[in-house]
């Protein structure tokens, strides 16, 4: 249930980044706010969009999870760290690198949860973050171009 | 000239109030200075690397847990003497600062920054899984003795030093690389800068004093276990503080700190139950109204110099060179074959 309704709001937002002319505006924005703008695009406004998309994500996130696991206040907390790390492991700015970085970090901890230990699986999830990051600076999708700050 | 007597005697002033202060005040007030402090030198060890290169690290506690841990195996397990504990704990982090920095340091924006992340918490969650060395989750009984008074002056020397080093790197050409790193890493390096060199060293600076710092906190707090001494809120807090004093400048930190550990104090007596959300909305209601830090705020009242006082000096050198060596060639021109 969980996993057919996140790839369904995957396979949504990917859809509408790339085929929709909202889309196409809200990236043209992350890419060059300035050539955006010159284009014509309400850079503000995209930004907007974008940020109510990603919280919009979030919480259908965590209502999801309600249906898999045990919630309380601090549960964010959890899983705001691993966002951090899934997005930077598979490229800033990059949804195919956020499903791959995604995938990646939840099986090396299952994995190392299952044939190790808790705590080895949640320590090699982060190792692994390191070893891509050293290998490819800007992550698995992410391009030479995105790394400069 | 004026200006400067009154500095350094305000400074003094400081100091010496800082010296009495044990004599002079009650437990739970030494123990807020302690922490005060504590916050401030953090805040200026977060301050060489970040506020100077802007290499934000969000990882810093991992030095000051490995100082902890250090104070913890060698002076509580081992029976080493704590002030040679402490200062390993900072030989240590900044050894292991090292190959750390030469790997992250190729890292840039927010890679570095969420990169240093994960390996404050790959720090924390190899502590809790090397039982042998670290005792694991049961952490370790540092000490029962009552350590506030020896660590309050620890921690005010450390301070002191930090402070020297942050005046030294502002007024110095290290400092300037630095910050031209910060401001264009391409163009320092094609200006001849090793950038690389200023980044780690830099780096490694900053790491040896959140080991020590972690050390005294060990020593003073006498329980470390991995989620205490790893708490990602150091690491904020460190960010915050920074921010809220000015990043990269030599006051910002301390006044950053100071009143962070004040307004955190205040809120945390009145009200108990919603302070961390008090708290919450004061740094939005900072960053959106002094989205510079309070050194900016003290700078437009005229109360703290308004330029870089080398920057400008090496600066107008430069200029005088420039006029001086245009003026030769000139004479040159004109002269009649």
């Amino acid at each position: 249930m969980a996993f057919g309704m996140s790839t369904l709001l995957i396979a949504g937002v990917f859809l509408f980044l790339r085929k929709t002319r909202l889309g196409k505006a809200v990236r043209a924005t992350a890419q060059h706010a300035q050539v955006a703008m010159t284009c014509g695009i309400d850079v503000d406004r995209m930004r907007v969009v974008a940020f109510a998309l990603g919280i919009g994500m979030a919480t259908s996130a965590g209502a999801l999870l309600v249906t898999i696991s045990s919630v309380h206040p601090q549960v964010g907390q959890l899983y705001i760290l691993k966002a951090f790390a899934i997005v930077i492991l598979g490229g800033l700015g990059s949804l195919a690198g956020a499903f791959v970085g995604g995938l990646i970090l939840g099986l090396t901890e299952v994995l190392g949860t299952f044939y190790i230990s808790s705590s080895v699986g949640q320590a090699s999830s982060y190792l692994v973050l390191l070893i891509v990051l050293v290998l490819r600076p800007g992550g698995i999708m992410g391009t030479a171009e995105k790394v400069r700050a | 000239m004026n200006r400067r007597t009154l500095n350094v005697a305000a400074s003094l002033l400081l100091l010496g109030a800082l010296l009495a202060a044990p004599a002079l005040l009650s437990g739970y007030q030494v123990v807020f200075l302690l922490l005060t402090l504590l916050y401030i030198g953090l805040a200026y060890s977060w301050n060489l690397i970040s506020g100077y290169s802007g290499y934000i690290s969000f990882g810093h506690v991992a030095f000051f847990g490995i100082g902890a841990y250090s104070v913890g195996i060698l002076a509580a397990t081992h029976g080493w003497p704590w002030p040679v504990a402490v200062l390993c704990g900072g030989a240590l982090a900044s050894l292991l600062a090292l190959p750390l920095g030469w790997v992250m340091l190729r890292l840039r924006g927010p890679y570095f920054a969420i990169g240093m992340l994960a390996v404050a918490e790959g720090t924390r969650l190899l502590a809790s899984i090397m039982r042998g060395v670290t005792r694991g989750g049961l952490g370790i009984f540092v000490s029962t003795d009552y350590n506030v008074v020896p660590v309050y002056y620890s921690l005010l020397a450390l301070v002191v030093i930090l402070m020297a080093i942050t005046y030294w790197v502002d007024n110095s050409r290290f400092g300037l690389r630095l910050l031209s790193i910060r401001e264009d890493e391409d163009a320092a390096e094609v200006i001849g800068i090793n950038t690389t060199r200023q980044k780690l060293t830099a780096f490694v600076l900053s790491a040896a004093f959140p080991g020590m710092i972690g050390g005294l906190y060990a020593w003073y707090i006498g329980y470390i276990d991995p989620g205490s001494v790893f708490a990602l809120s150091f690491s904020l807090n460190m960010v915050l503080m920074t921010l809220l004093g000015g990043a990269g400048t030599f006051l910002g930190p301390l006044i950053g700190g100071a009143s962070f550990a004040m307004v955190l104090e205040t809120l945390w007596a009145r009200f108990p139950a919603y302070h961390l959300m008090v708290s919450g909305a004061a740094i939005v209601a900072i960053v959106l109204f002094i989205p510079n830090g309070l050194v900016a705020v003290l700078r437009r009242f005229g109360l703290v110099a308004k330029r870089r006082r080398f920057a400008s000096r090496v600066l107008q050198r430069s200029q005088r060179r420039t006029a001086e060596r245009d003026a030769g060639r000139e004479a040159r021109d004109v002269t009649p074959a």
